[in-house]
């Protein structure tokens, strides 16, 4: 069942929504588990496993401003390993800062964050962005309830996984307009930390678009598979971006 | 060395294809379609080796402490001519191969290719063959054995011969010396009748005294010592001709006697490994060569980023996490 409050299009203020049911049955044997009201599991992962990600955490915390601290997490090609990556750095900041983060689905080319905590993609990140409002005049915003709304918990408490969702429109547009940027905001505001996951550069023209947004960004190259001149391109598509480093994946 | 097992263990896909290809193929072809069976026979020499006639002097340079070996040499000098070895197909069912001019060409080839001479020991010698098939080992073996057997033999009488007929020459050359050494008397003692008197006078007891001039006396005296040298000469010649027709017939019969194999050649009953292991051994190495050659040039054609290092290198930034291998969250791989 869905709750809605009314709608005011001019005054920018989003829908409520309570957890929704997935759209797909849940088949035995599947990996993704229903996630209605439900507390999202912890993809496995022990502390040897987020040990390499300490020197991240701690230049995040370094770098972080008196607000939240997005980082924006991408890699030239697909295949580098940046879901893992985005994962991991969100489990890390929640497990050793104590902050809320929350982690966000952003590759409209190929989302992964649903699957890997076993949810639903039919809301998320492109439906906040979309029920944020464009009309002239009005700056979009981005309401508390909402984005607790679409933001799924996780057995983490101080985690939350936004899934990228279904847009409507073009995704290139919907990720390069005013209203991710109000989004990316909102959100930052919101929360301590907020990881995006992001497409590749090479292939993508919407991620060097929301690398800017973000105060931070980490490059993923995967060592032995991405040659250097993709990884070089990927570094002049991110020019205006705040370019914290290289994470490099399969040493 | 660190590094170069750095690269070894990262390329060891890049390293092992063409290394089981370049190993396999060769010893696989070896082992189905390149068989060869060994067959070998031992020729024991029971006596003095260092009497028996050697093919040329270039063979007998060879070791002047092991005179074996210079046995061994001679027989590589005639495995080397194609008239011999032409003879010693002829006697195996390799003959009925060499039909035309360029198979026989190939089968004595063939034939000298695929056989060899060792020596076992101060006396001894080894010929072996790798043949197509145990029978053909087994033919080529005997033949090529008896073949060296019977131009030793025939070497050994040649040698005895020339000798006796050097000392037969000698005699002779001795025998006209003094002829003419006698005749040069005779002559001598026909013009003067005192010189006549006075070889009466040596050969006869009691003879009366003959006085001669000194120029016969000088003359007769140095004939006759002319004729006695020559005499000896003869005499010695003789002695030497006896001597070494008895020593030589004497020799002779002794070597051929102590000429013997000891080991007739066995029809083998499985082929032989030792061409397997040659070509193993051959092909592991190419292999080793082919991998590591594929290696050099994967990592030389690497334009990935491979460390930390490599990052800073190229991209000027700080790496902010390492992560090794296979490190998962959430399980799936993106």
């Amino acid at each position: 069942m869905t709750d809605w409050a009314p709608a005011h299009p001019h005054a920018g203020i989003l829908p409520v929504r309570s957890e929704v049911a997935p759209a797909a049955q849940v088949t035995p044997g599947s990996t993704l588990a229903s996630t209605v009201g439900s507390v999202l599991p912890i993809p496995e992962c022990d502390a040897e496993t987020l040990a390499p990600f300490g020197p991240l955490v701690s230049r995040l915390l370094v770098s972080g401003s008196a607000g939240g601290f997005s980082l924006a997490m991408t890699s030239a090609n697909g295949d580098e390993g940046t879901t893992t990556a985005s994962v991991s750095t969100a489990l890390a900041l929640s497990r050793s800062t104590g902050e809320n983060v929350l982690l966000v689905d952003a590759n409209v080319h190929h989302p992964m964050l649903h699957e890997r905590f076993g949810t639903s993609n039919d809301c998320g990140f492109c439906d906040l962005i979309e029920s944020c409002s464009t009309h002239a005049g009005v700056t979009p915003s981005v309401s508390d309830a909402s984005t607790v709304a679409y933001a799924r918990r996780t057995a983490q408490d101080n985690l939350r996984v936004l899934p990228l969702g279904a847009p409507k429109g073009s995704p290139t547009a919907l990720l390069t307009s005013h209203s991710a940027h109000a989004v990316v905001a909102a959100l930052s505001d919101r929360f301590g930390f907020v990881v995006f996951d992001c497409p590749p550069l090479v292939s993508s023209v919407e991620a060097a678009s929301l690398c800017r947004l973000a105060d931070g960004v980490a490059l993923v190259v995967r060592a032995g598979a991405t040659p250097r001149e993709d990884v070089l391109t990927a570094r002049a598509r991110l020019s205006g971006a705040s370019l914290l480093g290289v994470v490099l994946c399969g040493v | 060395m660190d590094r170069l097992l750095e690269i070894v263990k990262r390329r060891m896909r890049t390293f092992l294809i063409p290394f089981l290809i370049v190993f396999i193929v060769p010893v696989l072809y070896t082992a189905l379609f390149a068989r060869s069976y060994e067959a070998d026979s031992l020729v024991w020499f029971d006596t003095d080796v260092s009497i028996v006639p050697v093919l040329s002097q270039q063979a007998a340079s060879g070791d002047a402490g092991r005179p074996i070996q210079a046995q061994a040499d001679t027989l590589q000098q005639l495995l080397q001519s194609r008239a011999f070895v032409s003879k010693v197909v002829e006697k195996t069912p390799l003959a009925s191969k060499m039909t035309s001019d360029k198979q026989r060409e190939d089968t004595i080839a063939f034939v000298q290719k695929n056989i060899r001479v060792d020596v076992v020991g101060p006396n001894s010698l080894r010929i072996a063959f790798f043949g197509q098939n145990s029978g053909q080992a087994v033919a080529v073996v005997r033949s090529a054995t008896n073949g060296f057997l019977d131009w030793v033999r025939r070497a050994v009488k040649k040698q005895n011969a020339d000798s006796i007929a050097f000392f037969t020459k000698n005699t002779s050359t001795y025998l006209k010396e003094l002829d003419a050494a006698r005749a040069a008397l005779q002559v001598f003692k026909e013009q003067h009748p005192e010189a006549q008197a006075l070889d009466i006078q040596d050969k006869v007891l009691n003879a009366p005294k003959v006085t001669a001039s000194p120029a016969v006396q000088a003359e007769f005296e140095r004939l006759k010592a002319q004729q006695e040298y020559a005499q000896k000469l003869y005499d010695d010649s003789l002695s030497d001709l006896a001597k070494t027709r008895v020593l030589s017939a004497a020799k002779e019969e002794q070597f051929l006697n102590g000429l013997r194999v000891v080991d007739n050649p066995v029809s083998p009953t499985s082929f032989s490994a030792k061409r397997l292991l040659l070509a193993a051994f051959l092909a592991f190495a190419a292999a080793v060569a082919v991998g590591g050659l594929a290696v050099f040039i994967a990592e030389t054609r690497d334009r990935t980023l491979r460390s930390g290092a490599d990052v800073e290198e190229v991209l000027s930034l700080p790496v902010l996490a390492e992560i090794p291998r296979d490190v998962r969250a959430g399980g799936a791989r993106d």
